[in-house]
């Protein structure tokens, strides 16, 4: 990749044209990067400085295991206002940027939303009972990224939990996807030795009949 | 709203990690590295009648315009056509009305860029980038 020499932000809004009676008078143009990368991704991550690889990878896994336990959490880690593109101003305001982040991702399905900031949680679309939850747990206890991380990464068991999904202890070393991959390994295996007792079955058949 | 991907101006086979393209084949000056409409300039400069003279005369102080991001994403921009939309398009820079071609729009550094499609929505007038952007 050569040197970036500048950047520029595009916006491209079609919205108005599918449906322009139900566009708020207040609404504005989605400028929010989070909004944009948890369409696809389940965790979006700060910019600079940025959360560690091993923590990026828990946190992946851990989110992936809730989408899979029924409770598919969308996570914004906000380090600093620029993580917010064009509203900073919601920056230090985790219960505000949440309401608007589920608005922005939230499509016909219930999107629970995680929002971890310094200055607090935010959540949405998480349910009774996992709000009322988030509303016990304790902010981060720092600004930096992997702080965010470690916080979200024990926070969405936790809501997973109270939601009524509880979400399983990650297999030590293993992938996401350990589990499965085990599980047709002991089936391969199991295969094999049925068929090496049916192939031992037909041999000694044979042996007594030549007898 | 419309998905930027990322991927624009890199070609491939391409380098990602999870949403993001980190690299491929090769990269045109104008790419996105990932989906937030972010794009970026790189050093390399534009030749002549591609972008128009900044600042400075000479070719790296050349300012790509609009059209040409959407000729590298291989999209259609114009007055009454936005991507596969019809309408009248506008266009807003750092929250102004753009009265000029859209095409000519210049993608100047840390400029906002929002375009409707019989568009209301009030564009942003600005974006906070990360360092080193």
């Amino acid at each position: 990749m050569g040197r970036v020499r500048y950047a520029v932000a595009l916006t491209v809004c079609t919205v108005v044209v599918l449906a322009p009676a139900l566009a708020p008078a207040t609404a504005r143009a989605d400028a929010d990067p989070a909004s944009d990368v948890l369409l696809e991704a389940n965790v979006f991550y700060p910019y600079a400085p940025g959360v560690s690889g091993s923590l990026q990878q828990a946190l992946n896994q851990e989110t992936a295991r809730a989408k899979r336990a029924g409770f598919p959490i969308k996570v914004a880690l906000i380090g600093h206002a620029y993580d917010l593109g064009g509203i900073p101003s919601l920056f230090g305001k985790p219960k505000r940027y949440a309401r608007f982040l589920d608005a922005e991702i939230s499509f016909r399905t219930l999107q629970p939303v995680l929002v971890v900031m310094a200055a607090g949680l935010g959540g949405s679309g998480l349910g009774k009972a996992a709000t009322a939850t988030l509303a016990t747990l304790p902010p981060p206890t720092g600004d930096q990224p992997d702080v965010l991380a470690e916080t979200a990464i024990a926070d969405v068991a936790k809501l997973g939990a109270a939601a009524g999904h509880p979400i399983g202890a990650a297999t030590p070393g293993g992938s996401a996807s350990g589990g499965p991959g085990a599980a047709v390994l002991i089936g391969v295996g199991i295969a094999v030795v049925v068929v090496a007792l049916a192939l031992i079955t037909v041999r000694d058949r044979r042996r007594a009949a030549r007898r | 709203m419309v998905h930027i991907p990322a991927g624009i101006g890199i070609a491939p086979p391409q380098r990602t990690r999870g949403v993001y393209v980190l690299g491929g084949a090769c990269n045109y000056p104008l790419r996105t590295v990932e989906p937030t409409g972010v794009v970026q300039v790189a050093y390399g400069g534009f030749a002549k009648g591609i972008g128009k003279d900044a600042d400075s005369p000479s070719a790296a102080g050349r300012v790509p315009m609009l059209g040409v991001l959407f000729a590298v994403w291989g999209q259609r921009l114009a007055a009454r056509r936005l991507l596969s939309f019809r309408g009248r398009v506008l266009g807003f820079v750092d929250g102004r009305r753009w009265r000029g071609p859209l095409a000519e729009i210049p993608l100047r550094r840390h400029a906002e860029i929002v375009l409707e499609v019989d568009g209301e929505v009030t564009p942003h007038p600005s974006y906070d980038f990360a360092p080193g952007l």
